[in-house]
Order: structure tokens, then sequence, then C-alpha cells
């Protein structure tokens, strides 16, 4: 019994993990180019929304994704006028996001809360009691590898890509990047357009497979959870990816440590993420001298006019 | 002819005066704010139910207002605006528009105010109403008790509150009774309508033997979960989130408001209320068990009508326990 109860908590780790992970990694590349988008609670939202909203009324998954993918990058674009077109404050404009995402999808949801799906992302086998490691992958879905595929491309993209390399250009030094001949708007906006889509994936995958459901406030400060991993992971896509993990591991473990027989409270382990960046912020800052990993121009608009 | 004349016009006077004296269900339009949505498959459908069936049978205007957080501030909006459309009896069906309500009663002395599941009450405009849903919990107990092959139940709670810990220990009461082998283990989720949180607690149950769910929240999350692993399911409220998971569905302790609606509804009118506690039993109808499944055997599904008549009758109820978990429940009472 212990196994099943060992094999059920990697699995709901793995799947709270890919919800995390996919929104951070687009949060990633958007901070990479010097964005910062606070917005990822109301982005994961909206993706989430009009996914699920898809999704009952055509009962077709690949449409589904589609729609909330986009949905979410287009909503992701007002971030992209504001901060990178008018030059504004990125905090605010963020803010704004998270607080319009999650206003926009209760009111877009209003009708469909306690719908059921008649459709739903499925794991890419048939195992409904993994027993060992190798089956609880399986019991993944298609997201889950998609998770896996973008970590590796994003990481490969920065490092050995010309595009990434200006991308990271862009994000260190703008003015620079900008003697160089780069296109900064240009850069910055579609980085913000893409993490508004991994957002809108990790809003389907809540959705149309994690939590088969819609009710307000669905992702319930997860889009807060991604932003503090990206500073976990030191905008590197592996570390964030192990930081996923540990992130998701806390939040399967909610649940559980009640059957374990832990008189631990829950809100003590909903706190954890944060108090662990914390924490890792402070090591950085006293054994690295505060070498974080961020991109040396983030939440900086750039005019060209400026000296 | 002159006095004849003059006694038809004191009986014409005296029979306008008594029409002009007496309210009729024409004077008075009843708002209800719920929680949920109004077709939640749960708690709020099944106030939205008993509202209907109060206009059915009373022909009173209704109108409701769904998916009103528990927020005095939030209650007291929607509230306010209905008072100003004339509406002079409100129902608050939650918990947490407990104080809002309380302010309320005391501002709009013309206005009546029922709350549902609350604990305050005056004796003129503010009621509260609940029901003794531990009876058919105990009820539901019985039946899960007889059903579970592992001899372990599952229960997906939601607030470590005294009304859902004496539904815990009702429904263990009724599992001891028929199974004294099997063990009730509770998994708090702090939720009323979290599918999130409920699938999860679901699935740690689930993952830890259990092949009987039940649950105190609004939404069907548990049954899905129960149905995808093959368990079976005590559901709540009402039977209409059955259909989320029909292969599981056994039964479920449910409400029906309907009958106290009209009840109420009809005091007010023939000037009778007088604000103060309303605790329906299954002997009031308020509360009930649902039909059984066919998973119940003969012998249990017998034994369920008997205490069900035992309780109506007032032979017999089961223990009020709220500090505490009795000795078949796994679990804390203050998490």
């Amino acid at each position: 019994m212990a196994d099943v109860q060992l094999m059920g908590l990697l699995n709901a780790t793995l799947q709270a993990a890919t919800l995390l992970f996919i929104a951070a990694l687009g949060e990633l590349i958007t901070e990479k180019s010097g964005i910062l988008n606070l917005g990822v609670e109301g982005m994961i939202s909206i993706g989430a929304v009009t996914g699920f909203m898809t999704a009952i009324n055509t009962e077709n998954l690949f449409l589904s994704i589609i729609v909330g993918v986009l949905s979410a990058s287009i909503f992701s674009s007002i971030h992209a006028f504001v901060t990178v077109i008018l030059k504004q404050d990125q905090t605010v404009s963020g803010l704004i996001l998270t607080i319009l995402g999650l206003a926009l999808s209760s009111l877009l949801g209003k009708k469909y809360v306690g719908k059921k799906l008649m459709v739903k992302i499925e794991s890419i086998s048939d195992i409904t009691e993994p027993s060992n490691v190798l089956e609880v992958l399986l019991n993944q879905n298609f997201i889950f590898y998609l998770a896996i595929l973008l970590m590796i491309t994003t990481s490969f993209v920065l490092k050995k890509t010309m595009f990434g390399r200006r991308l990271e250009a862009v994000g260190e030094d703008s003015r620079a990047a900008d003697s160089m001949g780069l296109k900064i708007n240009k850069t910055q906006f579609i980085a913000t357009c893409v993490g508004g889509a991994f957002a809108g994936l990790s809003g389907v995958y809540l959705t149309l497979s994690y939590v088969p459901y819609w009710t307000d406030n669905m992702t319930s400060g997860r889009g807060w959870i991604c932003l503090a991993l990206v500073i976990f992971g030191g905008w590197k896509p592996y570390r964030t990816a192990i930081g996923a993990v540990l992130f998701g591991f806390l939040e399967a473990l909610v649940p559980r440590l009640q059957t374990y027989g832990f008189d631990l409270s829950p809100y003590l382990v909903k706190i954890a993420p944060y108090l662990i960046t914390i924490l890792v912020l402070v090591i950085l800052t006293i054994y690295k001298e505060g070498k974080t990993g961020a991109p040396g121009n983030i939440g900086r608009p750039f005019f060209r006019e400026n000296r | 002819m002159r006095r004849s004349w003059a006694a038809g016009l004191i009986i014409i006077s005296i029979l306008t005066m008594a029409c002009g004296g007496a309210a009729s269900v024409d004077d008075y339009k009843a708002a209800f704010v719920y929680v949920g949505p109004a077709d939640d498959g749960g708690w709020s459908q099944a106030h939205d139910v008993g509202r209907q069936f109060l206009v059915d049978e009373t022909g009173i205007e209704t109108a409701y207002t769904e998916l009103i957080p528990e927020d005095a501030t939030e209650f007291r909006t929607v509230a306010e605006a209905y008072i100003e459309q004339g509406y002079n009896i409100i129902f608050g069906t939650t918990f947490g528009y407990i104080d809002a309500m309380a302010e309320m009663a005391e501002e709009y002395p013309d206005v009546i105010f029922l709350h549902c599941s609350g604990y305050l009450s005056n004796d003129s405009n503010f009621g509260n109403y609940f029901g003794k849903m531990y009876q058919p919990r105990y009820l539901s107990g019985l039946a899960a008790g007889a059903i579970t092959e592992s001899n372990k139940i599952g229960y997906v709670a939601a607030f470590p509150i005294p009304e859902v810990i004496r539904g815990i220990n009702a429904f263990a009461t009724g599992v001891k009774e028929v199974n004294p082998d099997a063990t009730v283990e509770v998994v708090w989720t702090f939720t009323w309508f979290g599918p999130e949180e409920e699938t999860q607690a679901a699935n740690a149950l689930i993952e830890t033997g259990v092949d009987v769910l039940a649950q105190h929240q609004d939404s069907p999350s548990t049954g899905v979960v129960a149905e995808s692993n093959g368990a079976k399911w005590i559901s709540y409220n009402t039977a209409y989130g059955k259909d989320a998971a029909p292969g599981a569905f056994v039964t479920a302790p449910v409400w029906a408001w309907g009958p106290y609606y009209v009840d109420v509804v009809n005091s007010i009118i023939d000037g009778e209320f007088s604000g103060g506690a309303y605790w329906g039993g299954m002997d009031t109808g308020l509360v009930s068990l649902y039909d059984l499944s066919s998973d119940v055997p003969s012998d249990i599904s017998d034994l369920i009508s008997q205490r069900s008549d035992e309780i109506i009758n007032g032979d017999f109820d089961p223990p009020i326990v709220e500090e505490e978990f009795i000795d078949n429940v796994i679990g804390t009472v203050s998490p």
C-alpha cells in the first residue's frame, strides 16, 4: 500500500510540476528579454477559461488547446503594448494583467462553473494505478512530454542559437544591443507574447487535464509561484524544472500529509515555495555576491533617446 | 329601509377594513443570495430548487443572485439593491453572510432576513434556519459500512467546524453499527466549492486504499475521482450531482428546502413570523436520504428504512459529537 501512496504522490507531483513549469518557462523567456511580467496568474486564468469554454462547447481538445494558448498570448500582448511600445511601468502593467485576467476569467466562466467536461486530455497509456516510476511517467499526458521538449528546446535556443544570443543581449544591456543594430522592441514584444502562450498552455493543462472543472480563481496563486520559480531557477530552464518538481512536490504533499498521519498545518506547506525562494536569494547574496542570474536590464524600459 | 342601508354600509366598511388589514402574497417579494452557481449540482442548487417550489406553491415573486462570495461588502451590495427594488424578504444561504445580515436586520426593520446555517437571530425580522443533516448522514454511513470491501472509507471534509465534524461522527456511527472493523479516514480541504483541492484530497484517500468516498463539499469532484478509480461514492446536498459519476453514486444525504420556504413565507404573510432559530430534522422532510443504488444489500436497505422510521418517529437520534472524532475515525478535528 505504501508503494501505491508513494507512486500517487509522485504522479501528483509531476502533474503539479508540469503546470508550474510551463508558465515559469514562458516567464523566463519574457524576462530574458528584459521585460518583467507579473501577470502570469492572469494569463494562466485566461488560457484556462477559454480552453475550458471551447472544450465544453465543441468537445474538440485540439481546438481548445489552440484557443487557450492563443487567447493568453493575445492577452499578454496588452502588457507588451503598454511596456514595450508605450514604455510604461512594467510592475504596474503586470499587476493589472493579473487582476484583469482573474476578473475577466470569472466573467467569461460564470456560466461554466461546476459544469462537467465530457472530454479531457487523457494520459498516453491506460494505466490506472501506477506501481512503479516508469508507469507513473506513462500515466502523464502529452503536455507533460511537450513540457520536457520545451525545456530542452528553450535551453538550446537560449544557449546555442543566434535568436537566443540576441534575446539575452537585449535583456542584459538593451543600449549596447541597440547600438549593435538589434531590434529591441520587436524582440521584447515577441518574448512577452511567447511567455503568454506558455502561460496559456499551463492554463489548458489545468482545466482540461489536471482538474477538469471551472470555478472562480482556479489558478489560486500558482502564477505567483511561477514567478518565484524563475528566480529559484536562476533564469535557467533546467534549474527551473528542478524547482518546479520541488514546488510541485510540496503542492502534492498538502492533502496527503493528512493521510500520512502528520499533524502539520496545510497553510504552512502552502507558504513553503515562497520561503524557499527567499532562502535561495539570501544564499546567493551571501555566497555569490548577489549574482542571481537576473537579466541586467529587467524591469527597465528602453528609451533610445535617453542617455 | 334607511336602517338596512346603514347596516349594508357597515358591512361593506368592515369587509373593506378586513381586506386592507390582512397582507397577501402580493405584498411580499423574496430575494435569494447564493454563494455558488444556482446550478452547481450541490448546495446552491438545492436552495434554488426550494425557491422554485416556493414560487409554485405560493405564487410569490422571487429573484436570486448567484456566486456572491462570503464577504460582508459583497452581500450588502446585492441585498441593498434588492431592498431598493422593493424586495422585503432576503434569504442568505451561506454561513459567511452572518455579520452582514445581522447588521442589515437592524438597519432595515421592515425587511425580513433569513440566514441559513448561522446562529444569530432576533425576535422580529431576523431568523436563522438549518437542518439536522447528521441524521441522514448517519443513514448513509450504514450504507457505506456495508459496501466497503477494504474496510477503509474516505471522507473528503470541508472545514473543521461543528457542523462538519458532527456530520463525520454521525456517518462513522452508521459505519460502525454495520461494520465494526471499518475505519473512516478524513482529509480536510478547507473549501466549500474547490474542485482542485477536492480532487487532490480524494486522490490522496484513494491511494490509502479506501474503496468508498463520502464528501461534504458542493462540487462533484470526489465522485469523479471515485468513478475513475472504481470506488463508490456517497454524495451530498442533492442527487443532481450524481450524473457526474453515475457508476460510483450510491446515495446522498439531501436537502429539501422547498417546504420550509413555503412555511416560513406563509408565516410572514400571516404576520406570525418573529425571528428565532429553526432546526428541522428528518421528521420535517427538510433532510432525507436519497434512494439507494443497487450496491446496497437488501438487509442493509431494510435496516436503513427501519432506522429512518425510528428517527422520524423520535424513537432514535444519532449522537451529536462535535468536540472530537469517535474512535473509528482517522484524522484530527484541529488540522
